[in-house]
């Protein structure tokens, strides 16, 4: 059909767009927030306030007179480099336990996956939530990072799994048993056989899971776990503009849509991917 | 050999949850350069910061902290909050039925919506409709749930005017509701669990106003949970049912004369719903955890407005015994799904 065609030709490629898209204006607005609006996002102008979407204000202004556009600029630098981050994190710890656990085999997988179970089994929003806010009670200024530390608590359980499952597999192929034979060490085997061929999987789920790690910074920032305000975070301009709903709907609504935007980016790419590796092995 | 195999799942989910106290603990009483500042909230007076540090033996080294930490969970004593100046344990029986009630409406809503959705699907695998469900599963997933609450409470309380924006229930029914119990001689049993859910406690009162306004009150939250990862169940009972479709019974169902409705419904379905049990025990996690967002943006007075407003207010003992209730809540409704699987499916009944 039509659509199936559509949605796997092009996913990959509208996907990587989107994040080409947010990472550049997110590098441009990094640079120099005045290259593209010339409205400050941090500065109170209460002259201003709760003007609704209009040419000099694309996305209008909140109810403390700030432009929303700007503010949506100035929060990108932060809400995309999260993701990567996180993602990046999760998944060398991950994998490094995946690996070791697959590899070794015996009482070290057996312990190792027991404390991977442990972290799969706690409802995974509300462990990072508890972590970040009981952790950035103590230190409000370092809030981002104990968030983002909460986000790697819960997120490195799924690619130890992930990586494990697929090097049992590949632990009973010819070659590395070949490998060994030829008195290749574990570690050259691991570094030189086990990696490159967990590698594509790991780059697939790696990328569906970046869209959800912004989901889910965005509702760690939605509760004020992200970055101190006056800063702007997406999030936490969601929350902010629902005192004000339903009226002036553009302060909460517009955040949220880039951030729907975001996850849709990584995910469409994830999606893409896939799809692109499946074909590659023949899987379709 | 049953009842070794429920033995060894119910010691797991004692364990994790006791894994989750202590982590928590090592948060809050280790890592942090002043747990007194923690257990006492950001606003204590040093009054308070001294009674605090008495109360859960903060001065005291790590294992007698720990210690007392755990014997006070398990007798029910989980701490005063420092913002509402009351224990925990009231709180959390206050609140903790309404998202219950809330969650389990979701729940129920999402089989009736999902599962009609994955049979279409299965039915002409990678036909018309099967790829505009894939499609909309695709991006709905990258909604985060605050746009979904926002955009029906738009439509439905702002713009069409027609359910309300707020509130488990109106609050002047609220105010004359009364509440069930149960008469025993002379005295009169009341049940925190059915009094604090407005609609439960409406049905056995029998009181027609306040069973109206609940459901009207209660519609746009379950809907957004609803709304909030759907498609996880349509894909599941597809992908199962397209396979159960390809076996021999049911070529064998065909070939006897049946009629299609009866291979579809009577045969196929029946077989491809057992997985179904399992998902919505995570599903469940998945609603406990959304109704944090979505009752902070209705205002639906439950646990997870509880807990989001303890968040925001950086109440800890709230944050640790809600996290730790909700946690055990899921666990436990896993626990409810692994026997339930294990009992209805006969090949797994046979393997234990």
């Amino acid at each position: 059909m039509r659509i199936n065609y559509v949605l796997n030709n092009y996913s990959l490629s509208i996907g990587i767009f989107i994040i080409a898209l947010f990472l550049l204006l997110s590098f441009i607005s990094f640079l120099d927030l005045k290259l593209l609006t010339s409205w400050d996002p941090n500065e109170l102008m209460f002259q201003y306030s709760n003007l609704p979407p209009s040419p000099s204000h694309i996305f209008g202004t909140d109810q403390d007179g700030r432009d929303v556009f700007s503010r949506v600029l100035a929060a990108l630098p932060t809400d995309i480099s999260i993701p990567f981050i996180v993602a990046g994190l999760s998944v060398i710890i991950g994998s490094a336990v995946g690996i070791v656990a697959g590899y070794f085999g015996g009482i070290v997988d057996e312990t190792l996956m027991r404390i991977t179970d442990l972290f799969l089994a706690f409802p995974s929003i509300l462990l990072a939530l508890a972590i970040a806010s009981i952790l950035g009670q103590a230190n409000l200024n370092d809030r981002l990072y104990y968030s983002e530390i909460a986000l790697v608590v819960v997120g490195w359980p799924v690619y130890s799994r992930l990586v494990r499952g697929q090097v049992l597999q590949l632990k009973g192929m010819p070659f590395i048993m070949l490998a060994r034979a030829s008195g290749l060490g574990s570690i050259s085997i691991i570094r030189r056989h086990v990696i490159p061929n967990v590698l594509p999987l790991i780059l697939v789920y790696v990328t569906l899971d970046m869209g959800t790690v912004i989901l889910i910074y965005s509702i760690l920032s939605f509760f004020g776990l992200g970055v101190l305000p006056p800063s702007p975070d997406l999030g936490r301009m969601v929350y902010d503009g629902l005192s004000s709903l339903p009226e002036n709907w553009w302060s909460s609504v517009f955040p949220a849509i880039i951030i729907t935007l975001m996850a849709l980016g990584f995910s469409l790419t994830g999606e893409g991917l896939r799809d692109l590796m499946d074909r590659r092995l023949g899987y379709r | 050999m049953k009842y070794k195999y429920i033995l060894k799942k119910v010691i797991g989910v004692f364990l994790i949850i006791n894994g989750e106290l202590i982590l928590v603990f090592y948060l809050a009483n280790v890592t942090a350069p002043n747990p007194a500042a923690v257990w006492a909230g950001p606003e204590a007076s040093p009054a308070q910061v001294q009674l605090v540090t008495q109360l859960y033996h903060l001065d005291s080294p790590w294992y007698v902290q720990l210690y007392y930490y755990m014997i006070n969970f398990y007798t029910g004593n989980w701490g005063i909050s420092p913002v509402y100046q009351t224990p925990v344990i009231s709180l959390i029986e206050q609140y903790l039925p309404i998202t219950l009630q809330l969650a389990i409406i979701a729940l129920i809503l999402k089989l009736i919506l999902e599962i009609p959705l994955g049979v279409i699907s299965a039915l002409r695998p990678n036909g018309f409709a099967d790829n505009m469900i894939k499609v909309s599963y695709t991006i709905a997933r990258s909604f985060p749930s605050f746009l979904i609450a926002i955009a029906l409470l738009f439509a439905f309380s702002y713009i069409l005017h027609i359910l309300p924006s707020s509130y488990p229930i109106d609050p002047i029914i609220a105010l004359n509701e009364r509440k069930f119990g149960i008469t025993i001689g002379e005295n009169t049993y009341n049940i925190w669990l059915i009094d604090n859910m407005p609609i439960l406690n409406s049905i056995l009162t029998l009181d027609l106003n306040a069973f109206i306004s609940s459901i009207a009150h209660t519609i746009l939250p379950s809907l957004s949970l609803v709304l909030f990862g759907f498609g996880g169940i349509v894909r599941l009972v597809r992908n199962t049912m397209v396979e159960v479709l390809q076996m021999d019974f049911i070529k064998t169902a065909r070939s006897k004369g049946l009629k299609e409705r009866s291979v579809i419904m009577r045969h196929a379905l029946k077989n491809s719903l057992l997985p179904i049990i399992t998902i919505s025990a995570i599903i469940f996690s998945g609603l406990m955890q959304g109704s944090l967002i979505v009752e902070t943006i209705f205002n639906y007075y439950g646990l997870g407005y509880y807990l989001a407003q303890s968040i925001l207010n950086f109440d800890t003992p709230s944050i640790i015994a809600g996290t730790v209730i909700i946690t055990a809540i899921v666990l436990m409704s896993n626990l409810v799904a692994d026997i339930l699987y294990t009992y209805s499916d006969p090949r797994v009944r046979e393997a234990i």
